[in-house]
């Protein structure tokens, strides 16, 4: 059993010339942006769900053998999917360590939003705060045409063969999306200036995108939980601004929302943040599509 | 001479041709150049395509100049713990304040304060180092807990790890008490491999077999200092010591999506701490199952039973003890947790010199967030009383284990 399993592990050092890419990526995102970029020459797996908190992910073994024979690991980055690391070190596939030519972190070419100054203390006392800014920035389907460029380039070093199939599938992609940052722009222009409060800080780049403003969280601080007196504040704070909708992720809990829906004229949307979220949201278009839907349906009913 | 009817119609006619040969003139012209202007406009646009082509061009070299520098010298590195731009080891600190009530006297004090340093050597070696400020007999020491290199990737999907190191047996012993969703350590495991858990100095070798399902083996050697002297009101305790060989195989089975199902098999071989004053060799045998199932949003249900044969040789005879305990702990959300343990066990002497003993423990977990917790716990001692604890668990820094 030795002897086979140091022969299948040499194998995974042969170059990926010639078969299917394997990609693995940390969350549905960017397995659906990944799918869309190398179509029938990769195979993609998600560590996680659509309906997971990517920031709060328990690393289990079973992931394990599936990075063990990855040619790809993808990941978000800036520490939103730092649980990834103690599955790559005991993968034992050199490939995708940090560095590695299988290693791409999707983050590499964002702009950052909410980058913390230079000479800030950055710890606890500003709660869960990333030091790299906020990393939520596939909620910005522009975004998602950088980080699918990103992800092109990748492939098609892995696989330069593969080229122009790469890039062929880019070029719809990025059509795609262009065609559908137009549609949610015309859907949401009839509304006008759109304000929202959200659960936790995570729609930055979706509302810059948008021309929405946020007013604020109902978590005091990122990842603190929503407290009695900051819920109190927040209820002054949606009837001083008129706020319309609270959006939140699926998978947070739905009190400290519904209690100030309560006391106030505000709807609470619950939309996904990744792709499977809920089933409608099939793909990474088709994740935006929801969201928009789900906010549109919302802001009508006012 | 002409008649004036006459010359009017021939300078009329004369303008007409005149008119004719300027608009027949003039048409061409325009054709010439409408010809002219189609084949400009058609320069500008090749014009046109060719410059588009190169910035397409001149981007992808961009972006390749860009990769080969952030392959080269990366912005950020991330280290499987933190994120840093200088060769810096990662740094925590993780403080277990706890109380116990219910027995005399009362007793709230600080239990142990764990200082760990880690951080990669080399591509795929890791050193980790964990000493601990713990009290003990009233009095606070320092330990060093742990403190071992890591070879991640040997090649061929073996790893190892050499220095001391809390010994991979069963399922909890090799986890730090901050790690556990109880206070305390099931009686079993504190029998039958000590009061602090098993550690030793030595060497372990593991494989991942190259299987669909994840397994892995691991086998180790190690020297275990002898244990400290625990005396329960009279009674004495035994663990291993001295020379001691490990092997452990564990295999993760995922039952579906959501649910894992992790088997794992552990055997040591040694002595047991008496082995210096009188014969005293020592087997265990474990056997440990774990049952994971993730529900909606943060829900998580765990269910994990060991159970440990002792076979432990003695001047008085062969002593065949079992022990075993069963924990279950469900988080329904993202801060609240809850659960139970049980554990029994035979300690590994004859009936008459020490009983069996039972635990049974009640918690309740509200985490402040990933390192950070307070947790209430109800549990009904050896002694057949109820003990109450509080406790306080608090990490600064970035410090996690390998997968648990």
């Amino acid at each position: 059993m030795i002897l086979i399993g140091l022969f299948l592990g040499f194998l995974q050092g042969v170059p990926a010339e010639g078969r299917v890419l394997k990609v693995v990526t940390t969350t549905p995102n960017l397995a659906s942006i990944c799918q869309d970029i190398g179509g029938e020459k990769v195979v993609v797996t998600s560590l996680i769900k659509g309906n997971q908190d990517p920031h709060f992910i328990e690393p289990r073994p079973s992931m394990i053998p599936v990075l063990r024979d990855a040619d790809l690991f993808i990941v978000i980055g800036m520490e939103l999917d730092i649980w990834a690391f103690s599955l790559i070190n005991a993968a034992k596939n050199r490939r995708i360590v940090p560095g590695g030519i299988g290693y791409l972190n999707a983050s590499s070419r964002i702009e950052k939003l909410e980058v913390p100054p230079a000479g800030v203390r950055i710890d606890a006392s500003r709660g869960h705060v990333h030091p790299a800014g906020n990393p939520h920035y596939w909620l910005d389907p522009q975004n998602g045409v950088i980080i699918a460029e990103t992800i092109a380039n990748k492939l098609t070093e892995l696989a330069p063969e593969e080229k122009e199939y790469f890039q062929s599938n880019l070029t719809n992609f990025k059509k795609k999306i262009q065609h559908l940052i137009t549609k949610i722009q015309n859907q949401l222009a009839t509304f006008g200036k759109i304000k929202i409060l959200t659960y936790h800080k995570s729609w930055s780049y979706f509302c810059k995108r948008f021309g929405i403003k946020i007013v604020g969280e109902l978590e005091p601080l990122p990842g603190v939980a929503p407290s009695p007196k900051h819920l109190s504040e927040t209820i002054e704070l949606v009837k001083k601004e008129n706020v319309p909708l609270i959006i939140q992720e699926v998978f947070y809990p739905r009190r400290a929302a519904d209690f100030v829906a309560g006391k106030t004229n505000v709807r609470v949307v619950v939309v996904p943040n990744s792709v499977g979220g809920v089933a409608a949201a099939k793909d990474y278009p088709g994740l935006f599509e929801v969201i928009t839907q789900r906010m549109v349906e919302a802001l009508k009913a006012k | 001479m002409l008649k004036p009817f006459k010359i009017n119609r021939i300078i009329a006619s004369f303008f007409l041709m005149s008119l004719i040969l300027a608009s027949t003139l003039s048409a061409a012209e325009s054709g010439t150049e409408l010809k002219e202007l189609r084949k400009e406009m058609e320069n500008l646009k090749q014009s046109i395509r060719d410059r588009e082509e190169k910035l397409v061009e001149m981007e992808q070299k961009l972006n390749e100049i860009e990769r080969r520098q952030e392959v080269t010298i990366p912005k950020t590195i991330s280290t499987g713990q933190s994120t840093s731009t200088a060769e810096l080891p990662d740094i925590s600190l993780i403080g277990n304040i706890q109380g116990r009530f219910g027995e005399s006297p009362n007793n709230f004090s600080v239990n142990e304060i764990e200082f760990a340093v880690g951080g990669f050597l080399y591509p795929q070696i890791r050193a980790d180092v964990y000493t601990a400020l713990h009290k003990h007999d009233g009095e606070y020491e320092v330990e060093l807990e742990e403190g071992y290199l890591s070879f991640l990737n040997l090649g061929g999907g073996f790893d190892a790890q050499i220095g001391k190191k809390l010994l991979n047996f069963g399922r909890l012993n090799s986890l730090h008490p901050h790690s556990w969703n109880f206070v305390e350590r099931p009686v079993v495991l504190t029998e039958y491999l000590g009061d602090h858990g098993l550690a030793g100095n030595g060497v372990a070798v593991g494989y991942l077999l190259p299987l669909p399902l994840f397994s892995r083996i691991e086998v180790g050697a190690w020297r275990v200092d002898a244990p400290h002297e625990h005396d329960h009101e009279g009674m004495v305790t035994a663990s291993p010591a001295g020379e001691i060989y490990t092997g452990r195989l564990l295999s993760s089975l995922p039952v579906s999506e959501k649910t894992d199902l992790e088997m794992g098999l552990s055997f040591l071989k040694g002595h047991g701490s008496h082995y210096e004053e009188h014969l005293d060799n020592l087997n265990l045998y474990g056997i440990d199952l774990t049952l994971r199932h993730y529900g909606p949003g943060y829900q998580r249900f765990l269910f994990r039973n060991e159970v440990i044969h002792n076979r432990r040789e003695i001047p008085p005879g062969t002593q065949k003890k079992w022990g075993f305990y069963n924990e279950l702990n469900w988080r329904w959300n993202k801060h609240w947790d809850t659960g139970y343990l049980y554990s029994w066990v035979e300690p590994p002497f004859p009936e008459e010199v020490r009983e069996e003993r039972k635990q049974l423990s009640l918690a309740l977990t509200r985490s402040l967030g990933e390192t950070n917790k307070i947790r209430f716990q109800v549990s009904h001692d050896l002694e057949g009383e109820f003990v109450g604890y509080l406790q306080f668990i608090f990490g600064i820094g970035p410090h996690s284990h390998p997968i648990e």
